[in-house]
């Protein structure tokens, strides 16, 4: 059922656009995550006709769905010419993920959601105030009246393990009464109870029946509605063998097999009941409450685009809180720590990208943005750095990538101590030390030599992956003759060895020499093949065990590089360098962030190592279709902003379609080799 | 589970069409005596094993370092020896083309079937159907190769990374006899022109998704 709900949201979202109803408003300031799909562009870049007609769609998506496919995106009744909005929140401690969606049609939608009740996993459709709701499993609800829908995956956080509470000290259960009782949560969750097995002991063997069931499933239903108490009736359990020490063991063991059982499935009603008043209250509000919306948050608007295509918002610092929250939830809980949710949208930086399908090219542009002034400085003294130009020339003009970055590491060192400082104050248990904490990190501050590292790494790096050439390496084979008597052979096979050149400014030439000498003294002793060459050094491997055959160290005029490249090597020795292109040259220069990717001559190197005719073919097309890549990125108007371009080839309307074009055909050559498989093993 | 784990752990090391060879020979005398061989051969993935061994995961599975390797193969071993009927029994783990080896004499074949069982439960294994690998009836001159367990439910809950091993990983069994060969019932058999032999070499993927067998039924002619 989770498929059903799973696809109805992609669905959505792969497809809608802006009038009537701004669904901004609805989406809380305090998410953690904001993504809008602009119907408007997306329908006009890749019209819903189009979209029917792709094979993949119509085998994935409306089986999932449980749509025919004679059935049209037209006629589910959802509005995809209008914009739909997903978000993220963590809400009375559940996490919930929400997909509001425009309805056209009403009495469509509810015959697509009607999938939904074939499985029998879903309850009937029940009326709330100003809207129908239907709960698909434990964890998918759906709310909708007569013009738009919201789907809420929710899943509660504070479930707790069963071990955790088994040795907690409120636990007060015994053998004889199995009185499992979330007492933390009693006053919330005081729904569920259950009765302890019956245990009838000595009972005499039946020459038919089981010796023990050990894991007599208690059958339960759902949660319920009113928060009456439901009694969870386990089976009876019948012990046969007469009471040895074995037997006493294996009737302790069941029992405390069903103990964990039963008090697993409490949790399991605790957290369903949870989940469902959750995306009750989320749907309560989005039909008929007022919400306290992120359309006006400076750090909203500042960032995001109206016009692009589609659009991701996110608050690392609540990202980073959900996550520790979803793996240590349980155990801080049990700990008696409940977790503190301080919705702070000022500070902190919040990032987004606007994405925008173009004829040509998929462009993405990045922001990232504190509405806190000390915060905001920060990041600009990180990004106040330009990179050295003595860099630039290891770039080849025909290389296959290279990624170069130019921060200001002694303003990044600076940054972390106020970055560690908020983070541990915020964090559980360490909050309540928060003002120790805040002078061990004051005590690092002076200990370290901020301006020490920054001159042993001043922020400008630079890696360039030159090309991915085959080379030979040797491996054993067995042979055998007429007779089948084996013998090992040597054999050589061709693989992908990278020509890569990394470089690492630094004003401690002395330092990073030491560091490049020091391996001397070690390579008798621990057997490995490195020596002095005279103005640099070498790491070389044994012949055909790697497909690198050997490592260059070499340190000069304030740069450390590690290269596979002896060509690299003497251009250093020599003062030349490659005559690097000048739309590189000016990116590398004038960004703090530049990227960029060959993608048709890596797929050329990569496509040497394919060897199935399926592979073969997809990197075939996504060699003919997938153009460079492009990222570039620096301080503009305050904020840190960038620019990501995916160029395409091929006969594709807009850079939209591509994608879809390329994950049909993909679909297509992997379901033609699948049949022509099925064909000639039949 | 120890060895089954450590043999997907092994084959972890190889990722991404890389492969490997798994070789069984057997050379059976008519009195129903004969010698064992296993090898594991990984040598065509050496480079990526190289760098794979020097990590501690690799898709999610812990990476054993050459000593657990070793110190595993070496148990494998004391266990093998300990077995009534089985003699000479000799491992070898070869880290610089990485082939792993296992030989070992026997009096009957039976014996053979009571080291894998052995093995198993040394290392508490659950699979089932390991009990009989081999069969022989001196009388009718009838060798049988079985295969009662299977992988197929534990390769569907394989990861993408871990099935893709399996992708382009060989099996070959060698059985060698002192009588010749009549028949042998697996159609992939091939049977050498002196009729003493006969080789079977399959894809490990085909065995493991049930496409292909290794049992097999071979008569031989009484002398």
């Amino acid at each position: 059922m989770k498929q059903f709900a799973v696809a109805l949201t992609l669905f959505c979202t792969a497809a809608s656009a802006a009038h009537a109803q701004n669904y901004l408003s609805k989406v809380p300031s305090k998410s953690s995550v904001v993504i809008k799909y602009s119907g408007d562009n997306f329908s006009k870049n890749v019209p819903l006709q189009k979209i029917d007609s792709y094979s993949f769609i119509k085998q994935n998506f409306f089986k999932m769905l449980q749509i025919d496919t004679l059935t049209s995106l037209k006629n589910i009744g959802i509005n995809f010419e209008q914009d739909t909005y997903q978000y993220i929140t963590m809400e009375d401690s559940s996490l919930n993920f929400v997909t509001l969606l425009h309805l056209n049609n009403v009495q469509q939608f509810l015959q697509l959601i009607k999938g939904a009740y074939k499985t029998g996993t879903a309850t009937k459709t029940e009326k709330r105030n100003g809207f129908d709701f239907i709960a698909i499993d434990a964890t998918t609800y759906i709310g909708w009246n007569e013009i738009s829908a919201v789907i809420v995956h929710t899943t509660y956080q504070n479930k707790r393990n069963y071990y955790d509470y088994l040795y907690s000290p409120e636990n007060t259960a015994t053998d004889s009464a199995v009185a499992v009782v979330d007492a933390a949560a009693v006053a919330v969750d005081t729904a569920v109870s259950f009765t302890p097995p019956k245990i009838v002991k000595d009972k005499k063997p039946a020459a038919q029946k089981a010796p023990v069931k050990n894991k007599p499933v208690a059958k339960t239903k759902t949660a319920a509605k009113k928060p009456a108490v439901k009694k969870v009736q386990p089976e009876e359990i019948i012990l046969e063998a007469p009471a040895t020490e074995d037997n006493k063991y294996h009737i302790q063991d069941s029992i405390n097999n069903l103990k964990r059982e039963l008090w697993e499935q409490q949790q399991d009603m605790i957290a369903k009941k949870k989940q469902q008043e959750v995306a009750e209250k989320i749907m309560t509000t989005a039909f008929t409450g007022t919400v306290n919306s992120i359309e006006k948050e400076l750090s909203y608007t500042k960032i995001i685009d109206p016009a692009a295509h589609a659009s991701v918002w996110f608050n690392a610092e609540s990202l980073t809180r959900q996550y520790w929250k979803s793996m240590y939830g349980g155990l801080f809980y049990g700990m008696g720590k409940k977790q503190q949710y301080t919705q702070d949208t000022t500070t902190g930086f919040k990032s987004s990208a606007n994405i925008y399908f173009e004829k040509n090219k998929m462009r993405i542009e990045q922001k990232t943005f504190s509405a806190d002034a000390l915060l905001a400085n920060m990041g600009k003294d990180i990004m106040n750095s330009k990179q050295n130009t003595g860099l630039v020339k290891y770039v080849n003009p025909d290389n296959v990538g290279y990624f170069s970055m130019s921060i200001n590491t002694e303003a990044m060192a600076n940054y972390y101590y106020t970055v560690m400082k908020k983070y541990m104050a915020n964090t559980f248990y360490m909050n309540d030390y928060a003002d120790i904490v805040n002078v061990y990190i004051d005590l690092v501050e002076i200990l370290i030599d901020e301006k020490g590292i920054a001159d042993l790494m001043p922020g400008n790096v630079l890696f360039v992956l030159h090309d991915l050439k085959p080379t030979l390496v040797n491996y054993t084979d067995y042979e055998y003759d007429k007779d089948f008597n084996s013998k090992q052979v040597q054999k050589t096979k061709k693989e992908l060895s990278p020509s890569f050149t990394f470089i690492m400014e630094t004003r401690k030439e002395g330092f990073m020499q030491k560091i490049a000498n020091l391996p001397l003294k070690y390579a008798e002793k621990e057997h490995f093949d490195y020596k002095d060459k005279g103005g640099y050094y070498e790491l070389a491997f044994d012949s055909g065990k790697y497909p690198i055959r050997s490592l260059y160290f070499i340190v000069k005029d304030g740069k450390a590089i590690v290269t596979t490249s002896k060509e690299v090597v003497d251009m250093t020795l020599n003062n030349t360098g490659f005559a690097t292109d000048a739309d590189s040259k000016n990116s590398i220069l004038n960004n703090n962030y530049s990227l960029k990717l060959n993608s048709k001559r890596l797929m050329e190197r990569l496509g040497t190592e394919f060897t199935t005719d399926v592979n073969k073919k997809i990197s075939d097309y996504v060699m003919e279709n997938i153009g460079d890549v492009k990222m570039e990125s620096s301080l503009k108007d305050g904020i840190i902003q960038g620019t990501t371009t995916m160029n395409i080839n091929g006969n594709h309307s807009n850079s939209l379609e591509f994608f879809f074009n390329m994950i049909d055909t993909i679909n297509n050559i992997i379901e033609k080799e699948k049949q022509e498989k099925e064909k000639s093993v039949n | 589970m120890k060895l089954t784990a450590y043999l997907l752990l092994f084959s972890c090391l190889i990722v991404f069409q890389s492969c490997f060879e798994i070789i069984e020979q057997l050379f059976l005398k008519a009195d129903g005596s004969g010698n064992f061989q296993l090898v594991v051969n990984l040598s065509k993935s050496k480079t990526k094993l190289n760098s794979i061994i020097k990590m501690k995961t690799v898709n999610g599975h812990d990476v054993p370092s050459k000593d657990e390797i070793r110190s595993q193969v070496s148990e494998i071993e004391r266990t093998v020896a300990k077995t009534p009927g089985i003699s000479a029994v000799k491992t070898s783990v070869d880290f610089d083309n990485y082939i792993a080896t296992i030989n070992c004499n026997f009096t009957k074949v039976t014996q053979l079937n009571a080291a894998v069982k052995n093995i198993y439960d040394s290392e508490k294994g659950k699979l089932k159907g390991v009990e009989k690998t081999y069969e022989y009836d001196a009388t009718t001159g009838l060798f049988t190769r079985l295969n009662k367990f299977s992988l197929a439910e534990d390769y569907k809950k394989m990861s993408n990374a871990d099935k893709e091993i399996f992708a382009t990983a060989n099996y070959t069994s060698i059985y060698k006899f002192d009588n010749s060969v009549a028949a042998a019932s697996n159609k992939e058999t091939k049977i050498a022109p002196n009729k003493k032999a006969v080789m079977l070499k399959l894809n490990a993927l085909d065995i493991i998704t049930n496409k292909k067998t290794v049992e097999n039924k071979i008569n031989l002619i009484k002398p």
